[in-house]
């Protein structure tokens, strides 16, 4: 059994680790660790831009 | 039920216990629903709301979407979903649930769950309240659930492409000029809440124009500074917006700052203009994404807050179930109960714009179709809670003083002793000095005549805020945060909406001279940013200069226009549930699909042709023409009466067009059901073919 502090921290992890999830925090570095991946590995900033290109250029936001 | 999850496990519970558990739960909810229905005369407590819904939302998500996910759907575990076939890191990228269904939250959540249900309470609590509730659990759950299915099982096309594809190819053509000119009359109806909330507000504007430099600085640090670090970016813009709420009471004490930002309504609305031509044609790193981080961050603090509150502090609702003017004589908005109140509140029950967004971007993130339950189901179920926590801070408020800040100056006047009078008058007595000192605990001059919804939100969440942190104190604060927050992710929504409006403009004119569809190519950013810019500015200029407040024009409008849209998804779904095979399982699309059917195409004929001007648009150009006529009108003032014939004229034409392009659809969709069920027509599905996933289990 874990004791509670431990738990805690464990679940504060896993709480920051959904954060950067669905912030897009952690896009690059799972980009780059996808595994199968091909090609030249773009640089965070080439991927950031690109990305945003991408998620601005169709419907992303509702009413 | 094999490969369908539950929100929580309770595999290890006994079968008799698990039966006693669900029926306690749906009882609970049952009570609590009778108890917020059938009180009479006496005040409600908030957390009643909260019960009704968390106990319906539990029993419709474990049974009615496990019901869709494994008879209706068939959803199956091992198909591989484009996300696992396609896979490329960047578009196609398998994702966990939990963070997929956070993206789509955040995505379908913008200000129409909370301004919907505002403008709905002026009808009482009760019809709001069951239809948010009811319609989200039948038919807005269902309408994401099942359109974010038939997406996945296509490679994540969008609704354009489905209805071009499974009814006809008018369809989708139809569904793509639905899109664009519903986000034309969205963008308008948006930007007017906007200039409503912070009009003569030189705290709220200062502090909503302070957003801009913070995004631009945040822009800036996430380009070059740290690239892609998010949160570093949206923690130090957070900080940086705090201050700015703060520094907003510093601005309007300030005599001379206080003249800079104190803006009258048309002046705003060209700033609004001008602001979002900007952001169509600037690069998106340096505003659009920026603004759309930080907003998104507040906007889920602001909603967890704001449950968290409701619970802490338990409001009691004053508004009465029913109101008079259920009728159709609201001073809000006009029209009956039915239809009004079902395309007032459409986010939040059902939102036909979600089809967009559960068929972009999501189906590309999902690595198991059982995922699409929790993720389509489950994310509208959140949007739906929204919408009954903004039902229950209008709701706290005085009737007296939800009517003051909601009603044109056109029908109670624009003075603090008028309002009163004419509000007293209806039954909600309600007195000047309270009025007046309302405003000045909030720190502002007058909160009278704000139609749209917001300013009324930010009392009633500034008033639960303060009874959980820092009381009476700190209510100015608070009721600011509470603007600049549904101001700032208004905002976003205009400036990601122009952007992809722009996108739109071009595909089509790229038809007529291939430059212009250059997304790249600058005469065109500004000449397709101009014109979608160009169209929702006129909507909401005419809604800024329109006596009865503008609202009364565009919100109807919209919700007309939005619920059309969701009767289009359904008649995609209901048709390809038809070619699947599951004819006898249509119902859980047609019979939300012929609902709204018939709520809009009630509330358009009315729109058109009410005999009451302020209901029928053609009735209010007439009778402004026969004020013209009689010489009532005097000569300074014929030009702006002439506008405003126009300005109705044209509102009747956009109904009319969009009642008549989800008429065409419908006719097309009947024909071909009645082909495939007659057996004339050998039904054809356009699903990519059945791949076996390579993943073992579930992740």
């Amino acid at each position: 059994m874990m004791r509670w502090p431990a738990r805690m921290a464990a679940v504060a992890a896993r709480l920051w680790s959904w954060l950067r999830a669905v912030s897009g925090d952690d896009a690059y570095e799972a980009y780059v660790a996808r595994p199968g991946r091909r090609g030249a590995i773009p640089t965070r900033e080439e991927f950031y831009v690109d990305g945003l290109r991408r998620k601005y250029s169709r419907l992303n936001r509702c009413c | 039920m094999p490969g369908v999850s539950t929100w929580v496990n309770l595999a290890g519970v006994p079968r008799l216990l698990r039966l006693v558990l669900w029926i306690t739960v749906a009882l609970l909810g049952a009570g609590a629903l009778a108890s917020i229905a059938l009180t009479r005369g006496e005040p409600v407590n908030a957390i009643w709301f909260v019960l009704a819904a968390a106990c319906t939302y539990a029993v419709a998500y474990r049974f009615y979407s496990a019901f869709l996910a494994a008879r209706v759907l068939g959803l199956d575990d091992t198909r591989a979903t484009p996300a696992e076939r396609l896979d490329d890191g960047r578009d196609f990228v398998p994702t966990n649930k939990w963070v997929v269904i956070g993206h789509h939250f955040a995505a379908i959540a913008g200000p129409g769950p909370l301004v919907g249900p505002t403008l709905a309470a002026q009808f009482g609590y009760l019809p709001g309240t069951l239809w948010l509730i009811l319609g989200a659990v039948l038919g807005g759950c269902v309408q994401d659930f099942v359109i974010l299915f038939c997406s996945l099982r296509r490679n994540g096309k969008s609704l354009g492409q489905m209805a071009r594809e499974e009814v006809s190819r008018r369809g989708g053509m139809i569904a793509i000029v639905s899109v664009l000119a519903i986000m034309i009359i969205l963008l308008a109806v948006v930007a007017l809440v906007v200039v409503n909330a912070i009009r003569d507000s030189p705290w709220a504007a200062s502090t909503l124009f302070m957003t801009i430099p913070i995004a631009m600085l945040m822009g800036v640090y996430m380009r070059f500074w740290r690239p892609g670090r998010v949160l570093e970016a949206s923690l130090i813009g957070f900080g940086l917006v705090m201050f700015a709420v703060v520094a907003g009471r510093w601005v309007a004490a300030s005599p001379e700052w206080s003249r800079l930002f104190t803006l009258s309504a048309p002046a705003l609305a060209v700033v609004i203009i001008i602001y979002g031509f900007a952001a169509s044609a600037l690069p998106v790193w340096l505003l659009l994404a920026p603004r759309d981080y930080l907003s998104a961050f507040i906007k889920v603090g602001a909603i967890v807050a704001l449950a968290c509150g409701i619970l802490f502090v338990r409001p009691v609702i004053l508004m009465p179930p029913l109101t008079r003017f259920v009728d159709g004589t609201g001073p809000v908005f006009a029209g009956k109960i039915f239809p009004f109140c079902f395309i007032t509140i459409a986010c939040g029950a059902v939102s036909g714009f979600h089809a967009l967004i559960a068929s972009g971007t999501t189906p590309k993130l999902i690595m198991r179709e059982s995922h699409a339950r929790l993720v389509g189901y489950g994310a509208m179920l959140m949007e739906s809670f929204v919408g009954v926590m903004a039902m229950v801070a209008a709701c706290a408020l005085h009737p007296g003083v939800y009517f003051a800040i909601n009603s044109p100056a056109g029908v109670v006047g624009a003075t603090a002793e008028k309002a009163a009078a004419t509000i007293g008058s209806w039954g909600y007595p309600v007195d000047a000095a309270t009025l007046d000192a309302l405003a000045a605990r909030v720190g502002e001059h007058t909160l009278l005549n704000r139609t749209g919804g917001a300013p009324s939100l930010a009392v009633g969440m500034a008033q639960i805020f303060s009874g959980t942190i820092g009381g009476e104190n700190l209510l100015g604060i608070w009721y600011h945060f509470a603007i600049m927050f549904e101001a700032l992710f208004i905002l976003t929504v205009l400036d990601a909406g122009t952007r992809v409006g722009r996108f739109m403009v071009q595909e089509l004119l790229g038809h007529v001279y291939e430059p212009l569809g250059r997304t790249s190519w600058y005469p065109s950013v500004l000449l397709t940013s101009g014109l979608i810019v160009g169209a929702w500015g006129y909507f909401l200029y005419q809604g800024v200069r329109d006596p009865l407040g503008g609202i009364n024009s565009l919100w109807p409008l919209f919700g007309i226009s939005n619920q059309l849209l969701a009767s289009v998804a359904l008649v995609v779904a209901t048709t390809i549930l038809i070619k699947m095979g599951r004819a006898r399982f249509v119902w859980v699309t047609l019979a939300p699909m012929a609902w709204l059917v018939t709520v809009t195409m009630t509330a358009s004929y009315q729109k058109i042709f009410h005999a009451d001007p302020r209901i029928g648009f053609l009735a209010q150009a007439r009778v402004l023409g026969e004020q013209i006529s009689r010489g009532a009108v005097p000569p300074d003032r014929i030009a702006v009466t002439e506008r405003l014939i126009f300005n109705n004229q044209l509102d009747a034409a956009v109904t009319g067009l969009f009642v008549v392009l989800i008429l065409f659809l419908i006719a097309e969709a009947l024909y071909e059901w009645y082909r495939i069920l007659s057996g004339g027509k050998v039904a054809t599905l356009q699903e990519t073919p059945h791949v076996r996933t390579q993943w073992a289990e579930a992740r």
